[in-house]
């Protein structure tokens, strides 16, 4: 039994929670207000999460709840492929998001790897496209924003899963629009490693949940394109710098961070924390050192004393620690949840390698 | 007659006592011993700050964890007839001036070391040291450190031999503005043997390392030594390993 097991039960049973009967995963619970609307985009990239757990636990609940969770997200599919932004409402259609639709795509296209017909691929593809189509010459998109015109840096996390459809199907034109994507972003590489735009809003700080998608899509970009000197490489001091403030910080890492890396040590982002950890981790896998792996135990580590493990929210992981923090203030997000299985399954693997390769 | 100098991190240091018997009996008696302790108000409410009351939870946890770390140096040194850690006993019976502060780079600190203006000044604890009183002290301290330089930089340096696969043992350095950056005088391997653990292998480092520290220093004052520049690309400075690695580490060390 690994160290890490208890708390992966209680993250997952948590995330089993958070899906309602349509299989839509509801974005956050709150202790004063219950459970939120569902929300597409992380019901989306929790499909990933709930097949890793299936592989992971060998529990074919999981993979039904993935399946679910896909036909769900196909019934509010819009015809030119888009997904709405936004949480979930049966009277009100949002308009389509880029970052959202980037999301589910990654969902599907994982589903596709353990089905053995192209439905849930074409579903992507047609969702790729879509995104494909919305992007200029100088790598950005003009509509399906958040905010207005603004391109967030993380963004990236859009490239990523669009290069995942690309790998699938060959298809070129939606290659070539990741990249232009990609390159935008990593052009706004500043020298101290710090991505501009990586934050919700333009020069407001930026959460490490944020900055941690920003360094996440670029990393399995470069992975996936196999261009670690073209893409990768400008997520390098960026990593080095969450080495060791991760280590220095003894795995809580500050909420956010304005320009000039100056954190608000007031509160920690959990999610955050968590994603950086993944990112450590996958940094690591290109270039081992187990110093890497050290940094994230901590981080996972830290997520792990934060998360609820008596009361009704067992397994729940908080937006910000303390809970009152800046980020998802009062609230558990279910993305939280999905980070943190995510990051569990990720170390123990590590660890578990580590072990046999030294057996 | 040369001018030799001692940081100590605490009073009760087993290790600290041990350098400066083993200095005195090769006729090196310190002239002074720097006690700076760990823990300020200020620093405590930096750490709370940053890492969370729990850190102090968890450290105070370690310590007492880890009480057996000395257990050999504290045998040796009963066996020479000092019963008592007390570095300040030990000062006042042999005549040797004491300075206490709660950080190695204050004016007081500094000002003591720059009266003394030592040839060398053994490091056995105390926290990092700046440059300003690195300086002060001719730029030459000597510390014994757990690990291969350059190779391991930086804290729980046994730990990350065994999980990096690096050979064990101690490098005696001088001491710059970086963190175990600074010219090596020597490296010997201290070797696991089979019975080994983490604890017990540690305890054989900090002998081994009180004794090169010793002999270091007397061969840098008769002049018997080749420094080796330390060279080539840094490696990651290492922290302090982790529930899951040290797992590992012990792991390692069993097979």
């Amino acid at each position: 039994m690994n160290r890490y097991n208890k708390n992966l039960d209680m993250t997952l049973k948590w995330i089993e929670k958070t899906f309602d009967e349509h299989g839509g995963s509801s974005a956050h619970y709150s202790r004063f207000l219950g459970w939120s609307k569902p929300y597409p985009e992380t019901t989306g990239y929790l499909i990933t999460t709930l097949l890793n757990a299936y592989e992971f636990k060998k529990e074919v609940k999981y993979k039904k709840l993935a399946i679910k969770a896909g036909y769900w997200l196909l019934s509010i599919q819009n015809d030119d492929g888009s997904f709405p932004g936004g949480l979930y409402s049966k009277h009100k259609k949002n308009s389509p998001s880029v970052f959202n639709t980037g999301q589910i795509i990654d969902g599907l296209v994982e589903l596709s790897k353990f089905e053995q017909n192209d439905y849930w691929l074409n579903a992507a593809e047609k969702s790729a496209i879509w995104l494909g189509e919305g992007v200029k010459e100088d790598g950005t998109w003009v509509v399906g924003n958040y905010q207005k015109s603004f391109n967030p840096s993380y963004y990236s996390q859009v490239a990523w899963p669009m290069l995942r459809v690309w790998k699938r199907t060959n298809n070129n034109l939606i290659k070539e629009k990741a990249v232009k994507a990609l390159s935008h972003i990593c052009k706004k590489t500043s020298k101290n490693g710090e991505i501009i735009d990586w934050g919700f809003k333009p020069n407001e700080p930026a959460f490490t949940h944020t900055i941690a998608y920003t360094l996440r899509g670029i990393i399995e970009s470069a992975i996936i394109l196999d261009k670690w000197d073209d893409f990768g490489f400008y997520t390098e001091k960026a990593i080095n710098k969450f080495y060791r403030l991760s280590e220095l910080k003894n795995g809580r890492l500050p909420g956010s961070f304005k320009k000039g890396w100056i954190g608000d040590n007031s509160y920690s982002c959990l999610t955050g924390n968590a994603q950086i950890a993944i990112c450590l981790m996958r940094f690591e896998h290109l270039f081992p050192d187990l110093r890497l792996i050290n940094a994230s135990s901590k981080l996972v580590d830290y997520v792990c004393l934060q998360q609820r493990s008596r009361g009704k929210s067992v397994g729940a992981v908080g937006g910000s620690s303390p809970i009152w923090g800046k980020y998802m203030f009062l609230r558990y997000p279910n993305w939280a949840a999905k980070y943190h299985a995510d990051a569990l399954m990720l170390l123990t693997k590590r660890l578990e390698f580590e072990k046999e390769t030294n057996a | 007659m040369h001018k030799i100098a001692l940081i100590a991190g605490y009073n009760n240091s087993w290790t600290s006592l041990m350098v400066a018997e083993k200095l005195k009996i090769s006729g090196n008696t310190p002239k002074i011993i720097i006690i700076a302790y760990p823990f300020t108000v200020k620093r405590l409410k930096t750490v709370i700050r940053n890492r969370g009351i729990e850190s102090i939870r968890n450290y105070l946890f370690k310590i007492k964890k880890s009480n057996s770390k000395d257990l050999l140096v504290e045998q040796e040194l009963k066996s020479m007839g000092i019963s008592s850690p007390s570095i300040k006993k030990w000062a006042k019976k042999n005549n040797v001036k004491i300075v206490e502060t709660n950080n190695i780079n204050s004016n007081k600190a500094i000002g003591a070391i720059k009266k003394i203006d030592p040839d060398f000044t053994a490091y056995t604890g105390g926290g990092i040291i700046k440059k300003q009183f690195i300086d002060a002290a001719n730029n030459k301290i000597i510390n014994a450190h757990s690990g291969k330089m350059p190779e391991i930089r930086g804290m729980s340096a046994l730990e990350w031999s065994i999980l990096l696969n690096i050979p064990t043992g101690i490098t005696t350095h001088f001491i710059d503005k970086g963190i175990d950056t600074g010219n090596i005088i020597d490296w010997k391997e201290i070797k696991a043997v089979k019975g080994d653990n983490l604890d017990s292998l540690r305890q054989k480092i900090v002998i081994a390392g009180c004794n090169n520290l010793v002999k270091n220093i007397n061969k840098l004052i008769s002049g018997k030594i080749t420094l080796k520049k330390s060279s080539g690309q840094l490696s990651r400075q290492c922290f302090i390993v982790s529930d899951a690695l040290k797992e590992i580490a012990n792991m390692k060390l069993n097979l």
